[in-house]
């Protein structure tokens, strides 16, 4: 699943240990979500949503439906 | 820069319990082997220092049970992997080891007590082979 996490958190200038204190998660599971290697359980993608202040279908983007679009 | 996120990996305080607890269940389990091997003591004493290290063993329980329900969820995946690579592994080097020994070829007969360190290294190489999946 792709995401907009990495770029969400750049535009605050946060760290990836920054965002996973606020998450509180490790950062490798803030690094291994960016690079879509792991996708969230829905209460931590709700969390992240929370965080950034967007709905998760902003953050977050399925592969199938975004290639139904292209 | 921050440091790592402190809910994830186990703090120090943690791990240092862990290793001492794990260290002194190994500890005990040695000096009660030597002990029974050399002193020849009677049976109940025997047998009293042959359970010494339960205590200490299920204390190492409880620590690894707190710790991992302190993990977060990523951390508890890989560490659910490590649990299933250590059991399967630990499952074929059982049946395949008692099955050559049922061929009569000569291996030695093992202490149940070689089980217990098999299992913590076969889990130590799950996680570092499952851990680094999602690097």
């Amino acid at each position: 699943m792709k995401n907009r996490l990495r770029v969400l958190r750049a535009e605050r200038n946060w760290s990836q240990a920054d965002l996973a204190q606020r998450l509180d998660v490790s950062r490798q599971t803030v690094n291994a979500i960016e690079t879509g290697k792991y996708d969230p359980s829905l209460p931590l993608a709700f969390k992240i949503a929370r965080l950034f202040a967007a709905p998760i279908e902003q953050i977050f983007e399925d592969g199938a439906e975004s290639a139904e679009r292209g | 820069m921050a440091n790592d996120s402190g809910r994830s990996r186990l703090n120090g305080p943690s791990r240092l319990r862990l290793f001492g607890l794990a260290l002194l269940a190994g500890g005990l389990m040695i000096a009660a082997s030597v002990v029974n091997r050399l002193a020849e003591p009677g049976p109940g004493l025997r047998v009293a220092l042959a359970i010494l290290p339960v205590l200490p063993l299920a204390a190492l329980a409880w620590a690894i049970m707190r710790a991992i329900q302190c993990l977060d969820e990523l951390q508890r995946r890989i560490h659910l992997d490590a649990m299933c690579a250590a059991f399967v592994s630990g499952l074929f080097v059982a049946v395949i080891y008692g099955q050559l020994q049922h061929a009569r070829i000569g291996l030695p007969e093992l202490n149940w007590a070689y089980f217990y360190p098999v299992q913590l290294v076969s889990w130590a190489i799950g996680y570092l082979i499952a851990s680094r999946r999602y690097q």
